[in-house]
């Protein structure tokens, strides 16, 4: 994705340097041409309005570099933290997320492995039962 | 701020660095535009306010564009409805008019020099 929006600012740039050369050569040419006339004793209004198609190569190389810049921006982040921790969870579960991104994993890791969340009663009764069903396996 | 203000900031937390990360892509993508504009605007031959409106008119045509390509996807797939940045920005203003002036500076940089070369 990221050589479609560089090759969409790198044309609209080179347009840009095309109008911007245009738009010289057309005033070294109006200055040319008022110079003559003064030396031909023949006063021209000279209207220095750029042709149309300066313009509008103008325009349009600004609209299709601005378009590659947002093209080419980085994703934005949410900024609540449940949807931003909701995403973080979703997408980086267990990588511990890419360095440089400002994901560092799970922020809720911690808590979800906290020793003091262990329900150890329960955890008693499944051993019993386990030891249990053994102990009958075995007199079997 | 007001106490129903902190109420809500204590209910929905929000990720400070998401916000300055965002904040700085968007003021990014201002002073990059706003140099640009300024070339555009120097080759145009523009003087006093049609190069200021010139400004005015192409950073809301950027920050229009960049809402309409880079947030809406996200935001309306979110359930949150037409022109609400409140899933990237705290603020409207932050996003809509924030970063349209701090390009400025850049734009007439921009603008004078081309002007200059242009028609030297």
């Amino acid at each position: 994705m990221a050589w479609i929006s560089r090759s969409i600012i790198i044309a609209g740039l080179l347009l840009l340097a095309h109008a911007c050369y245009s738009v010289q050569e057309h005033a070294a040419l109006q200055s040319f041409q008022a110079a003559s006339s003064l030396t031909a004793g023949t006063p021209k209004s000279s209207g220095s309005l750029l042709p149309t198609d300066i313009v509008v190569e103008t325009i349009l190389a600004t609209v299709v570099v601005c378009l590659g810049l947002i093209f080419r921006a980085p994703d934005l982040r949410p900024i609540q933290w449940r949807v931003w921790a909701g995403r973080i969870e979703r997408v980086c579960e267990g990588s511990r997320g890419e360095p440089g991104h400002g994901f560092t994993g799970n922020p809720f890791r911690i808590l979800e492995s906290r020793p003091g969340f262990v329900d150890i009663r329960k955890q008693r009764h499944e051993f019993a039962d386990w030891a249990k069903s053994r102990e009958l396996l075995v007199r079997d | 701020m007001s106490r129903q203000q902190e109420r809500e900031a204590q209910i929905y937390p929000i990720v400070s660095e998401a916000v300055i990360h965002n904040t700085k892509i968007l003021t990014n993508l201002q002073n990059v535009t706003a140099s640009l504009f300024g070339v555009a605007a120097g080759i145009l031959g523009l003087e006093s306010y049609a190069g200021f409106l010139f400004y005015f008119a192409f950073a809301t045509l950027v920050t229009f564009l960049t809402y309409v390509l880079r947030i809406a996807p996200e935001s309306i797939s979110a359930g949150l409805p037409l022109f609400d940045t409140s899933r990237f920005f705290r603020r409207a203003v932050d996003f809509w008019i924030g970063a349209v002036f701090s390009g400025l500076p850049g734009f007439i940089l921009t603008w004078t020099l081309f002007y200059g070369i242009v028609r030297a």
